[in-house]
């Protein structure tokens, strides 16, 4: 089973991405800022990141920087999930390493279809 | 003369009731994200089942459930915009109540650069762009683009 790190500050958040990874099969963990996602990544293997970008302590886009630097992490998918929507801010994301960036809400099946291709591909 | 009107403990009052709407609301869409958690993973343990009439409720329930996850969404936007005109209240009332006032366009510039959303950038502009000589950064950002996935 694919195991998924889902990362956001607001809890209503972390459980609707949380069910709609689990209804497709997905095993999926939580953490609530960029910091304590980087503490669980360093120590066990995930299959695929999605993180929020705006958090406390540890932003998403530092977040992916730093999972990017782990060599566990140089290939593993990883998304930001906000409602951020400025092209300077996608950049960064970019930059930083990120796989792929979806503006809040999201939309479940598509969120699941791009999972899907994301696994597929890998 | 008429007292002055007390603004810095006005802006205070705001800020914490909007405060105590953010915690009171947050904590209600928490409960309700909860159940729609529990009515997605039964939908999802029915649509296994054997028989395809169960199989087909439950099909049905997490096709609701998604749904209704997908809507209550909107509810963290909303909470993100509360918690920007909460943060832009507290400035205000940090600014007056400073001995030496801050720049107005310092103010508006801090103001603006925590909007996360094309609409709050706009309406700030709409509302206070003379004054705040905003950057003209909203046109570069694409309408619609809420639910849009993009990949790198």
């Amino acid at each position: 089973m694919r195991k998924i790190l889902t990362v956001d500050d607001s809890t209503s958040m972390r459980q609707m991405v949380r069910a709609t990874l689990q209804s497709a099969g997905y095993d999926v963990v939580e953490a609530a800022d960029g910091q304590d996602a980087l503490e669980f990544a360093r120590d066990h293997a995930v299959d695929l990141v999605i993180s929020d970008v705006n958090m406390p302590r540890m932003d998403g886009i530092t977040l992916v920087s730093e999972l990017r630097s782990l060599p566990a992490y140089r290939l593993t998918p990883l998304l930001l999930l906000t409602t951020e929507s400025s092209q300077e801010k996608k950049l960064e994301g970019k930059r930083a390493g990120a796989t792929g960036w979806i503006v809040k809400p999201f939309n479940p099946a598509q969120l699941l279809s791009t999972l899907n291709k994301l696994f597929q591909t890998a | 003369m008429s007292e002055p009107i007390p603004l810095p403990p006005l802006l205070e009052l705001a800020t914490a009731q909007l405060e105590v709407a953010l915690q009171n609301s947050n904590s209600h869409v928490e409960r309700l994200a909860a159940s729609v958690d529990a009515f997605s993973r039964l939908g999802a343990e029915l649509r296994a089942h054997a028989d395809p009439v169960v199989a087909e409720h439950g099909a049905r329930l997490l096709a609701e459930a998604l749904s209704a996850m997908f809507a209550m969404q909107y509810h963290d936007q909303l909470a993100q915009r509360l918690q920007h005109v909460r943060d832009a209240l507290g400035d205000m009332h940090d600014a007056l109540a400073a001995p030496v006032p801050p720049p107005a366009r310092e103010l508006l510039r801090v103001i603006r650069s925590r909007y996360t959303m094309q609409d709050e950038r706009k309406l700030f502009d709409v509302v206070l762009g003379r004054l705040a000589a905003a950057p003209d950064d909203t046109d570069a950002e694409q309408p619609a683009l809420r639910g849009s996935v993009e990949m790198f």
